[in-house]
């Protein structure tokens, strides 16, 4: 597999503390990685850089051989960088449809993409692209805030908990739809979540993070055993 | 030069004052309040009407500060507290409550101007060749007693610790078990009583009018946008660096642009840091 | 859009789906039914304009001028949710400039559109200055741009001619203004009607539900705001244009912050973004500001609880809260 997101030596600052201190890993396409940590240590710091929604203090991000930090959130999304976030954000009064229209429209490549129908079936919100976001059921927003992200044809899409508020099933069929992106159109994935019945199996490779310091990375089971990583977060939560 | 220097001190305290009162409104409840201008009217007048009627000028000055507090209350409860989760609405509000206050001021008053004389109208203080009328340097000292009397209030007090974590972080401090909306009402209080300060201490150095506070009002949100929305430290700051601005421009470049100063200033600003000096995500109080 | 039949496992991903809007007879109908109530509204104006005397003409006026500046607030403010003060400087820049444009000795069809771009070239330094902060810093600065516009106005006397103002030459005769006035209220809203059912309209609209969303799913949001901020910059122009060629004087009071104020109110009480919120607005505020004399300061004590009341009750304004009790009242017509 190619090298798709490098990331190099990532530094955010805010007032002098460092909430993200020196990350660096690589990213492949289709490949699915977790990033977990405990609450504090960077982890959402770290994809609004990677999104573009905040500037580096120091380091980049390429994507592709191509500079996709500190541009601002929208060339990112261009580039192929797609976020969603902690707590769930729509165009309120918007349709599912009306919103994936608008994000189809703002696409300058000729990426494979999937049809609104088809985003709906795969994240499990068929018959729900018609109505205003703000009357969904809080599962179907988090959900339609996946579509809206790959809407706009990620190469790296950025999923911020998304299972948050999810019963067992709900967050199963996420974690099998995430699998399809990153299978079935070769984006990688990068998951923050504390769930980890939902994150372990799902993930490839793990990422622990620790304030703002990459602490430990590798296959899940890798982590599971690591002392310092059950000392410094699962001990801990 | 020190003349100009004095008076950019002058102007520094007053826009303090009203910036101060704008950023912990912002602070605590994230309201760019327009209708401050508007407390600071309907602070005034009263004063003006009690000194009209006879009564001594301290006491009307005390009457003008609570009334400029009760106004500020009043548009929290009516007005304020009801689009805490609908910040969109905020300017609009904020206008709307601006129009009423200067109005209710034009109709109650009229709309010429009043002079508000105080006792020490003919005092001059002169140093070293440096000439500061009695109001001007009433105002210096009300304002810095008053600034001094707020950082203790916000520092000593269990009720002012409460509001800077309520500053720097509505959630957390909902979830500590601050009560909130005791804090934003406290917020407006405190924002509403130094509009009256501001008004007792700035209507005898210009006139009492439904408009005496629009410009006054602009240049303090200069201020709050020079020391970041929700900082009081920055606020003072602030203000004084862009009361010795105007004061410099009004001096030596022309006297008709003074409040232009202020403006190129907050242009400079925001085109070098669009979030303002201080980001909103550093947002503090003292 | 595509087809329809859930992924299956070996479903190649389709291509790109077509941007073009496609015109549907339906569509097609409700456009031109729009455009015809658009001309139908200049043709109400033009015979107000002509057929009413006195104060009533001068209201009729303010009415149709206000319009026609609101249109471009309606972009910013009303689409965009942008809290605009900055709109009574451009009016009063298009009006003041075609003034002295036209006293230089220039040919009105060189000085009004010279007085419209001079204004837009302002609007872009305002836009490029103010277009990368958010809500609160937009509003204060917009409005201490207008501030300051009126200390030039007032002060710049050898071009404004100070506080009481100066005369205007004319340009037009008064048929002409009369037509242009109103041919520009329904060329501004039809422009406006097209804007909004595009791209520009969506991103603006998109800005408005969550501008931090709208630049990550790759909206220019800085950009995007910046041209509606010229092109509003425009519409006030050439309102203030207009006016000046009707009313033959121009003086700092018509354009100051107030009236920044008073147009910002007037389109969040009609409802941000509906076309016809610049009429009504208009006809709101300029109904009780100058028709209904209350006694001092009490209409706009009036306009302003209004405002806050319909804000807190009804966000989308008059129109806003008319559609959805129109919805109500029809409900077979909400599932079409």
């Amino acid at each position: 597999m190619t090298t798709l997101l490098t990331v190099e030596g990532l530094v955010k600052k805010f007032g002098g503390v460092a909430a993200v201190n020196g990350v660096s890993f690589t990213l492949d396409a289709g490949q699915i990685l977790g990033l977990i940590g405990p609450n504090g240590s960077g982890k959402t710091t770290l994809l609004s850089m990677l999104a573009g929604t905040l500037a580096p203090t120091e380091g980049t991000v390429t994507l592709e051989g191509k500079t996709a930090s500190g541009r601002g959130a929208h060339r990112a999304a261009r580039a192929g960088i797609a976020r969603t976030f902690q707590t769930t954000r729509l165009f309120p009064t918007w349709t599912l449809r009306e919103s994936l229209r608008l994000a189809h429209g703002e696409r300058k490549d000729d990426r494979p993409f999937w049809s609104d129908e088809e985003l709906a079936a795969l994240l499990g919100i068929d018959g729900m692209l018609d109505r205003p976001c703000a009357s969904l059921t809080s599962a179907a927003q988090r959900l339609s805030m996946i579509a809206l992200a790959l809407a706009t044809g990620p190469r790296v899409l950025l999923l911020d908990e998304p299972a948050v508020g999810m019963d067992r099933d709900e967050a199963g069929a996420l974690a099998e739809a995430v699998r399809r992106v990153a299978g079935e159109l070769d984006v990688a994935v990068i998951v923050v979540d504390h769930n980890m019945k939902f994150l372990m199996p799902l993930a490839q490779t793990v990422l622990v993070v620790a304030a703002g310091k990459v602490l430990a990375t590798g296959t899940p089971e890798e982590n599971r055993s690591d002392k310092a990583v059950i000392a410094s977060y699962l001990g801990g939560a | 030069m020190s003349q100009v220097l004095v008076n950019g001190v002058f102007l520094g305290c007053l826009f303090a004052v009203v910036a101060v009162g704008l950023t912990l409104v912002f602070g605590v409840m994230e309201v760019p309040n327009f209708a401050h201008a508007g407390v600071i009217v309907m602070a005034a007048y009263p004063t003006w009407w009690a000194t009209d009627a006879g009564a001594p000028f301290a006491l009307a000055a005390l009457a003008g500060v609570a009334a400029g507090g009760v106004v500020s209350v009043i548009t929290e409860v009516v007005a304020y507290r009801w689009i805490i989760d609908k910040p969109w609405a905020a300017p609009a509000v904020a206008l709307g409550l601006m129009l009423v206050l200067q109005n209710t001021a034009l109709n109650m008053y009229g709309g010429e101007g009043r002079s508000l004389d105080t006792p020490y109208d003919d005092v001059l203080l002169e140093f070293a060749g440096v000439s500061l009328s009695g109001v001007k340097a009433a105002l210096i000292v009300l304002a810095v007693l008053s600034l001094i009397a707020l950082h203790l209030v916000l520092s000593r007090t269990s009720l002012g610790r409460a509001m800077r974590a309520v500053a720097q972080d509505r959630e957390a401090a909902a979830m500590l078990g601050i009560p909130m909306r005791r804090q934003y009402t406290l917020a407006f209080l405190i924002a509403g009583l130094l509009a009256g300060v501001a008004a007792v201490a700035y209507g005898p150095t210009y006139q009492v009018s439904p408009y005496m506070a629009d410009e006054v009002l602009l240049s303090a949100f200069v201020v709050v946008v020079l020391g970041g929305l929700g900082s009081v430290a920055g606020a003072v700051a602030g203000g004084l660096v862009l009361g010795v601005v105007e004061s410099l421009g009004a001096a030596y470049i022309s006297s008709a642009y003074q409040s232009a100063f202020g403006f190129l200033l907050l242009v400079i600003v925001l085109v070098l840091r669009p979030g303002g000096l201080v980001g909103t995500n550093a947002r503090r109080v003292a | 859009m595509h087809t329809t039949a859930p992924p299956a496992e070996a479903s190649a991903p389709a291509a790109k789906p077509e941007r073009r809007i496609r015109v549907t007879p339906n569509a097609a109908a409700r456009h031109g039914g729009v455009l015809a109530g658009i001309v139908a509204l200049g043709i109400l104006a033009h015979s107000l304009l002509t057929g009413l005397e006195g104060e009533q003409a001068q209201v009729a006026l303010l009415a149709v001028v206000w319009t026609i500046a609101l249109t471009g607030l309606n972009l910013v403010q009303g689409l965009g949710g942008y809290p605009s003060l900055a709109h009574a400087a451009f009016y009063g820049g298009g009006a003041y400039l075609s003034a002295i444009f036209l006293e230089k000795g220039m040919p009105m069809s060189l000085a009004a559109p010279l007085a419209v771009v001079v204004t837009m070239l302002g609007g872009l330094v305002v836009a490029l200055v103010f277009s990368r902060t958010r809500g609160q810093y937009f509003a204060i600065g917009t409005l201490f741009f207008t501030a300051v516009m009126t200390l030039v106005f007032t002060n710049a006397a050898e071009w404004t001619g100070g506080p009481l103002g100066r005369p205007v030459d004319l340009g037009y005769s008064l048929d002409q203004t009369l037509v242009l006035l109103a041919a520009s209220l329904s060329v501004g809203l039809a422009l406006f009607y097209a804007m909004s059912l595009s791209r520009f309209g969506a991103r603006l609209r998109a800005i408005r539900e969550d501008e931090d969303l709208a630049q990550h799913v790759g909206v220019p949001t800085a950009r995007v705001k910046l041209m509606a901020i010229v092109i509003s910059s425009g519409f006030g122009a050439w309102a203030g244009v207009l006016f000046a060629q009707y009313n033959g004087v121009v003086a700092p009071s018509q354009f100051t912050y107030a009236q920044s104020f008073l147009m910002f109110v007037a389109i969040g009480l009609a409802g941000y973004g509906r076309l016809l919120a610049p009429v009504v607005g208009s006809a709101v505020v300029l109904s009780l500001t100058q028709l209904i004399d209350l006694g001092p300061g009490v209409s706009q004590i009036v306009l302003g609880v209004l405002f806050i009341v319909v804000t807190l009750v009804v966000p989308n304004g008059i129109l806003g809260g008319l559609a959805a009790l129109w919805r109500r009242l029809r409900p077979k017509e909400a599932t079409s």
